[in-house]
């Protein structure tokens, strides 16, 4: 993998003094490939998929074909209309909550780490259906085991935005259908970062965010097996969401369309499967390998400077990711002192909020790395943060 | 934090004009509102405030360890010496508002606030450079005394009865006179030749004094200053019942022309270079003056 290459697809580097960009796991650059491409509906074929049958509108349709064959052959599905387009993980994670049919008494399992984006749907739903909503510890799968008992629907995040730490979600998926649980899996924090095979770890769901692996913000995908996705009701309906209607009828239409209402963000959708071939073409293989390199010197270099690392010390396990924190001092000092030399990183609770305060943390400071930085860049963070640990003697 | 106190204000003003500082002043509302309850404040300008400057100091990192440790000590400090420097601000724009100089009422320290009054020193005068005033060099041949002449204190006015300036001086003189008796005033015409009428006025002015009706006329000539023409003082004369033909033999008389020019000569002599000027004790002012500042010059005297 050429990272210089790499760099140089990214107009943002490629300016004056570039940024030092460690917030990966919030939202990453865009490579020109996928604005070109976004930038090519709007100029060139800017019209309706599916509906138009002008010349533009073909062009659409067939762009959207191609599309969703690129994401479903990324996490290689069985059929492209296991692909459901959403806004995001979020919306992926609210389609299910409210498509698949939950009932009063039924329970929901997340871990104790999950993003708020997989916790509030539930809670809300406990408030309105009265649905259990309950926890098992992060990555136990002994806990897990325990907890799976009447459980009819497993939502777990695989790689935590806190610490990176990544579950066994292939072992978990087992176990839930052992006890006739379906599972989903919150991807956004491991589709970008590691190559995944939703038929070889044997999921139900599978959601992430465009946003967080090169491709457009408001831009996600919700996997699904077919026939589960057949059996749900719908999320949001209206135009594309069915064949025929009468004042007082209707026909559904087959899925993925029918949770796909109203018009789509064409322009998103095409940009995120030019993502996912950029991705490709690299190779998710040797981005892992890459942030494993690169999380390594960076963790080095901070546990030599007295700074807590969030999780497992040893860097293999966090992907790119290194939660920290640097003595008593508020996480958000040391990020707007980075600021101050042209390094982002993120601080807070990382909408994690439920884990912060069940562990009575205050949050924390965090780098997430992606594979277009350099050892450079690790070096020159680690140079400022041995300023910045000094401050919190 | 104490430091939004300051932020607010700022930002708030700021923000007026750009979206960016409108932010900043919501962080600062917050911030502040949290400072009041005692809550500790992570809507983060606070944090902002105090991680640029750290950072900013960081070449030097023994100064960016102690902004970083004292930073609540500091912005009291800083807060403490703002608001000393707004009240200050207050104090002088008060003073400006009521003395003319934002310094108080009788400093000639420089004021930012370009006074008009006071210290502005606007008046009449054909010099173009300013000369000093010597008091010691005050010369009060054929002055005219108003008020008590037994009054221990005096004022003394240099006028030009053709300036609007003289005019302006006139009322806050005159209620000064009045509320302190024993001050009385002695006023030395001052003609000017580039105002017009304004050696005639000198002239008539001495010509009504002969008959006992000097104040009553100067009264009238300021009263009717905008006005005033080739006519107006024989009907000023008429108006206050004067023998008019002792009133033109007066004006015709080369001795009344010679008095008035004498207290010109002597004017110039001490060092004045424009009118009004007064000469209260060793205090000079010059232009039209407060009350305030008048009756302050009066009551050093005292
Ligand atoms: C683990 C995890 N789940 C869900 C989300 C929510 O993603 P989005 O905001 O794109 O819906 C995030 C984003 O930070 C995340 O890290």
């Amino acid at each position: 993998m050429n990272v210089d290459k790499i760099r140089k697809d990214f107009a943002i580097l490629n300016g004056k003094n570039p940024p030092i960009y460690f917030d990966n796991a919030c939202t990453t650059f865009r490579p020109n490939s996928v604005l070109g491409k976004m930038n090519e509906y709007y100029e060139q074929y800017p019209s309706c998929a599916g509906r138009s049958n002008h010349r533009f509108g073909t062009r659409v349709t067939e762009e959207l074909i191609k599309a969703r064959r690129t994401v479903a052959d990324f996490f290689n599905a069985k059929k492209e209309s296991e692909i459901v387009f959403t806004r995001n993980t979020t919306e992926g994670i609210n389609l299910i909550a409210n498509a698949l049919g939950l009932k009063k008494g039924e329970i929901v399992l997340t871990s104790d780490k999950e993003h708020n984006s997989n916790l509030i749907p539930w809670l809300v739903k406990a408030k309105s259906v009265g649905i259990r909503h309950e926890t098992f510890k992060f990555g136990d799968l002994g806990d897990f085991e325990k907890k799976i008992k009447n459980v009819r629907l497993v939502s777990v995040v695989h790689t935590s935005n806190v610490d990176g730490t990544t579950q066994d979600v292939k072992e978990m998926a087992k176990i839930a259908h052992e006890n006739n649980a379906v599972i989903l899996v919150d991807a956004a924090q491991s589709a970008p970062h590691k190559p995944i095979d939703v038929r070889k770890l044997d999921i139900d769901f599978l959601v992430c965010s465009g946003h967080k692996m090169l491709g457009p913000s408001g831009m996600g995908i919700l996997y699904g097996k077919q026939e589960l996705l057949e059996k749900m009701d719908y999320f949001m309906a209206g135009g594309e969401t069915v064949t025929n209607s009468t004042y007082t009828s209707f026909v559904p239409e087959k899925v993925p369309e029918k949770f796909e209402a109203g018009l789509q963000n064409y322009a998103g959708i095409i940009g995120f499967a030019e993502a996912l071939r950029y991705l490709k073409k690299v190779g998710l293989g040797d981005v892992e390998k890459h942030e494993h390199e690169l999380n390594k010197r960076l963790s080095d270099g901070l546990l030599k400077l007295g700074v807590k690392i969030l999780g497992p010390e040893d860097a293999k396990l966090r992907g790119g990711v290194a939660g920290f924190n640097v003595g008593k001092m508020n996480p958000h000092e040391v990020s707007l002192m980075l600021d101050s030399y042209n390094i982002a990183i993120r601080s807070g609770m990382h909408c994690v909020h439920s884990w912060f305060n069940a562990n009575k943390l205050a949050g924390s400071a965090r780098a997430s790395l992606y594979l277009y930085n350099t050892k450079d860049e690790v070096d020159f963070f680690l140079e400022k943060m041995k300023d910045i640990a000094k401050l919190a003697r | 934090m104490v430091i939004c106190i300051i932020a607010l204000p700022v930002f708030a003003l700021l923000g007026l004009f750009s979206l960016k500082y409108r932010i900043l002043a919501w962080e600062a509302f917050h911030c502040l509102f949290r400072t009041v309850a005692f809550k500790p404040c992570n809507t983060g300008l606070d944090l902002k405030i105090k991680s640029k400057f750290t950072a900013k100091l960081m070449w030097f990192p023994a100064l960016a360890r102690g902004f970083y440790k004292y930073f609540a000590v500091l912005s009291w400090i800083f807060v403490i010496l703002a608001l000393l420097s707004v009240a200050g601000t207050g104090y002088g724009l008060y003073n400006y508002i009521k003395y003319g100089n934002c310094n108080g009422p009788d400093s000639s320290a420089f004021c930012i606030f370009n006074p008009t009054r006071a210290g502005g020193e606007e008046q009449c005068s054909t010099f173009t450079q300013k000369t000093e005033v010597d008091v010691k060099k005050v010369n009060l041949t054929g002055a005219v005394v108003r008020g008590a002449l037994y009054a221990p204190y005096a004022i003394v006015e240099y006028g030009c009865y053709s300036c609007h300036y003289t005019k302006e001086a006139e009322s806050a003189l005159n209620q000064v006179l009045a509320n302190y008796p024993n001050v009385k005033l002695f006023y030395l015409d001052v003609p000017l030749d580039i105002h017009p009428y304004s050696v005639e006025a000198g002239e008539a002015a001495i010509c009504a004094g002969e008959q006992g009706k000097y104040w009553e006329y100067h009264d009238l000539i300021f009263e009717r200053q905008e006005s005033l023409n080739d006519s107006s003082f024989r009907a000023f004369a008429n108006e206050l019942k004067l023998s008019v033909s002792a009133f033109d033999k007066c004006l015709d008389a080369n001795s009344t022309k010679a008095q008035l020019e004498m207290q010109r000569d002597n004017a110039f002599a001490a060092g004045v270079y424009g009118t009004p000027t007064f000469i209260i004790g060793k205090t000079v002012l010059v232009g039209p003056q407060e009350y305030e500042v008048l009756e302050k010059a009066v009551k050093k005297l005292m």
